[in-house]
């Protein structure tokens, strides 16, 4: 801990300290438990696929509200943000219970899971875990439950 | 913060419980107002930035005040910066004839975003040049430039 620390965490002990107003802690439960849920991953997501920190922020707030499509897997939905489709990434809701048949890579795949169970052949993944897959690797997926996921294929 | 870490909002409330007081009592010792917006921004980027806390490089609670006077010391600069602003404006007096022009150039900037309300201020009031702005604000030049252009632009459809 660094000398300054130390100062600010003397200073703080003999602060006149007296609770906050009430209405600060609803306003904040309300917002994590709204746009700001997904926000708790903005530094792995920004960090893995190549976005800013606020771009990460920013499509992350999106989740909860965005405008989403119809995907290419049964039940399942899409967002997209400018700077995910400038990442060649997008957010992918997908219902429990879908497989993602046998298929290979090409090129680089990343699949970060933001919520829900996903399996890989048997090895599970849950929320904050990213499956890094390299060029010519292959692998079939499995959404134990509901999953939301960020996928992408960084150039 | 463990369960916090994992999307846990009621553990994130717990901790919020636990370590608002003081951070709340640090951040008014900085800033005489605005102190109570500011704790829900703190908490927020605490929040965001979770899954990166350290507990070998320090407590929670020191985590939290060192984010805390960040903030509040960002806050009481721009406040700074602001009252400068403000004390260099020309302001009308009472006698003066009512310059309608003026009053649609006010309320003109009045809409504006402050950071080019700055800038156009800083530009016109005080003539400043884009490096200067920046050296002042901290902002890019690059960045200065485009608030001032987007800020004439403005003006200029408000006021055709």
């Amino acid at each position: 801990m660094s000398e300054d620390i130390e100062k600010l965490v003397v200073l703080a002990e003999v602060l006149d300290v007296s609770p906050p107003a009430p209405e600060v802690r609803a306003r904040l439960l309300a917002a994590l438990q709204g746009s700001e849920r997904w926000t708790l991953y903005a530094g792995e997501v920004a960090g893995a696929f190549g976005l800013t920190r606020d771009d990460a922020l920013e499509a992350l707030r999106q989740i909860e509200g965005g405008v989403w499509q119809p995907g290419i897997w049964p039940g399942s939905v899409l967002l997209r943000t400018p700077a995910l489709i400038a990442a060649r990434a997008l957010v992918a809701r997908i219902p429990g219970g879908v497989e993602i048949a046998h298929h290979s890579h090409v090129t680089r795949e990343l699949t970060f899971l933001l919520d829900g169970e996903l399996s890989e052949e048997g090895r599970v993944y849950r929320s904050g875990e990213l499956i890094d897959k390299a060029p010519g690797s292959a692998h079939a997926l499995h959404c134990v439950e509901p999953c939301l996921v960020v996928f992408g294929l960084p150039a | 913060m463990e369960r916090a870490r994992h999307g846990d909002v009621a553990a994130f409330g717990e901790l919020y419980d636990r370590h608002a007081p003081m951070v709340l009592a640090l951040m008014r010792r900085i800033l005489a107002r605005e102190a109570h917006d500011l704790l829900h921004d703190v908490f927020i980027e605490a929040w965001q930035s979770a899954r990166e806390y350290d507990a070998t490089r320090a407590s929670v609670r020191v985590w939290l005040l060192v984010r805390a006077r960040a903030r509040a010391i960002d806050r009481l600069r721009r406040q700074r910066r602001e009252r400068n602003v403000r004390v260099l404006l020309p302001t009308r007096r009472a006698h003066d004839p009512i310059d309608e022009h003026q009053l649609a150039v006010r309320q003109a900037l009045s809409k504006l975003e402050p950071s080019v309300r700055e800038t156009l201020e800083l530009t016109y009031f005080e003539g400043l040049t884009a490096r200067e702005i920046s050296d002042r604000t901290g902002a890019p030049e690059g960045t200065v430039r485009s608030r001032l252009a987007r800020g004439l632009s403005h003006l200029h459809e408000a006021l055709a």
